[in-house]
């Protein structure tokens, strides 16, 4: 391998800091493994997040990205870029994470789960290979979107990947568990979705009576539970 | 505490302030008012903060009653409102000033006949509950606002107290209002209005064609536009090749190019991600503008840059500082 394409040595290793349009900066990492762009990018919201400047609004985290939303009347575009130069000379992957663990419970019967056997057919595999393989996986959030308090997990097993629906569903119920290409995700309000739903947690993801309004942020580790149906019904209400 | 009653509901009227911007990380919309200035002007004309809630109409108006009267102001789109009542002749409600109307009022708003969205506010502003920190309607989520939904005939909406500022307006059986009024909006031309805009981070994925038929094609805006966003149809634009996109961080203003070739313009109500390419960001100081364009209507595009961006939103609010400044002497 010619040791000048290196990634870990390219020279555009460096993050682009790009406006989005004028009230808004994306940082992004387009030279470095999906995994490796993640790390970077929560390390870089999360010394934000200990260094606010008064005229930042918002950060959305994505894959590979960073959108931090400011007011242009407060902030400059000079203050801000510089401000994002020196947190990411500073980085480090010794910075400690402040994520959080979260369990879901996750109950995979017919019920709830209108594509699991056709998706198992299609790989060759038993439900119940299905069932072992996505429960046992363990799963990061990458971005909350979508909808509201939609969590898109990375982490899901090679064997599970599995193209989109070719006609999404008018309606998928909120709580719903589903694979779309390599990830997975849970439905956080009742939508139109394209993607296999295999099972449904009892927990709600989008709660706009408590602060945060949703149970998951980008960054979090999933581990899921496989519940009952008896155990379903029985998850206490929040 | 007094109240605001839907006699006819019209097209799509929710309640609106500034919306949810600080949640866009959990893939909140930021809702609130499309057209800020309009919603800024009408709240500060009756003595209201800037962010009070106030009712934003589509397109065609409802038919409000004031069982107590208040003092309001109407502001942006211009839908004719007018107060009737069947033991007196009808008369015209003013724009862009303070008005009291007394107890009892009835006032109509007819359709559009300039611009999109009319903005209605109360001394006192609208006092539903606060969900997740605003009052603004979330359609998607059917949240905040009147119920989370658009008005509907019955809708008894709660005002706020107000600490009687503005009294200096006569009470008594008709409505009365001040001599002056405060320059609106620039509304869009019928014929053809014109957005600027930054170019996106994608737009060197357009063909060579499409980087330069953008800034002289027309696009009309589609009926399949809302809060969300429009769809702009025109002359397809073409992508080279998109390869992959993940989904990354959009805002209020961007233009995104799906498949299709025609660009859909986000706003208010848009998601806060999305995987389509990034071709063209309009600017802040347009967004009003842009939020008082109608189905049907014709739009180009001219490019500007980050510094003209920022310098031109400035200059608009210290625009609307005098303008205040001027109500305040007024008051």
């Amino acid at each position: 391998m010619n040791p000048l394409i290196h990634p870990l040595i390219h020279p555009l290793i460096h993050p682009l800091i790009h406006p989005l349009g004028d009230s808004a900066v994306i940082v992004a990492w387009p030279n470095v493994s999906d995994s490796e762009a993640a790390e970077r990018m929560e390390r870089l919201c999360g010394s934000l997040r200990a260094q606010w400047h008064r005229g930042y609004e918002s950060l959305v985290p994505a894959f590979a990205s960073l959108a931090i939303h400011y007011s242009p009347l407060i902030l400059s575009w000079e203050q801000i870029s510089m401000h994002l130069e020196e947190l990411l000379a500073a980085d480090s992957p010794n910075v400690p994470r402040t994520s959080k663990q979260v369990e879901i419970p996750v109950c995979y019967a017919d019920e709830f789960a209108p594509d699991l056997a056709e998706l198992a057919a299609g790989h060759g595999l038993s439900v119940d290979d299905v069932i072992r393989s996505h429960s046992a996986a363990n799963y990061r959030v990458r971005m909350i979107g979508f909808s509201p308090g939609f969590p898109y997990l990375a982490g899901l097993p090679e064997l599970l990947v599995t193209s989109r629906r070719s006609t999404p569903r008018l309606k998928v119920p909120a709580g719903s568990v589903a694979i779309g290409g390599c990830q997975t995700g849970i439905y956080s309000l009742e939508t139109p979705g394209g993607w296999h739903i295999i099972g449904r947690t009892p927990l709600a993801m989008f709660r706009p009576d408590l602060d945060p309004p949703c149970l998951l942020t980008a960054g979090d580790e999933v581990i899921i539970v496989r519940v009952s149906r008896e155990q379903f019904y029985d998850w206490p209400a929040v | 505490m007094s109240i605001v009653r839907v006699l006819r509901a019209g097209l799509s009227t929710t309640v609106q302030d500034f919306g949810r911007p600080s949640l866009r990380e959990y893939g909140v919309s930021c809702a609130g008012a499309m057209d800020r200035l309009s919603h800024e002007l009408a709240n500060r004309l009756v003595g209201n903060p800037a962010e009070a809630a106030t009712l934003e109409m589509t397109l065609s108006g409802d038919e409000l009653e004031w069982p107590d009267g208040g003092l309001i102001a109407v502001t942006g789109g211009e839908m004719s409102p007018v107060l009737f009542d069947v033991d007196l002749p009808e008369s015209r409600v003013p724009l862009q000033t303070p008005v009291r109307v007394p107890p009892g009022a009835r006032i109509r708003f007819g359709t559009a006949r300039r611009g999109c969205r009319s903005y209605v506010a109360v001394a006192g502003g609208l006092a539903v509950p606060r969900v997740m920190g605003s009052r603004s309607t979330y359609l998607r989520a059917n949240i905040g606002g009147f119920q989370g939904r658009i008005l509907q005939a019955g809708d008894e909406i709660p005002v706020g107290d107000s600490d009687g500022q503005r009294c200096d307006l006569a009470t008594g059986e008709g409505i009365s209002f001040g001599k002056w009024f405060v320059r609106p909006l620039d509304l869009p031309n019928s014929e053809d209005a014109g957005l600027r805009v930054m170019r996106g981070s994608h737009f060197g994925l357009l063909s060579e064609q499409s980087q330069a038929s953008i800034w002289t094609d027309r696009f009309v805006v589609s009926a399949r536009s809302d809060r969300m966003g429009y769809r702009l149809s025109g002359n397809a634009l073409n992508v080279q090749s998109t390869g992959d996109l993940l989904s990354e961080g959009t805002a209020i203003g961007t233009l995104q190019l799906p498949p299709d070739g025609d660009p859909i313009l986000l706003m208010a109500d848009s998601a806060p991600t999305g995987g389509y390419a990034r071709i063209a960001h309009v600017i802040s100081a347009d967004l009003p503008l842009a939020a008082q364009l109608r189905p049907g209507q014709q739009v180009h595009f001219k490019e500007t840059t980050l510094q003209t961006a920022h310098a031109l939103l400035r200059q608009q609010r210290n625009d609307i500082e005098k303008a205040m400044l001027r109500i305040r002497l007024q008051g």
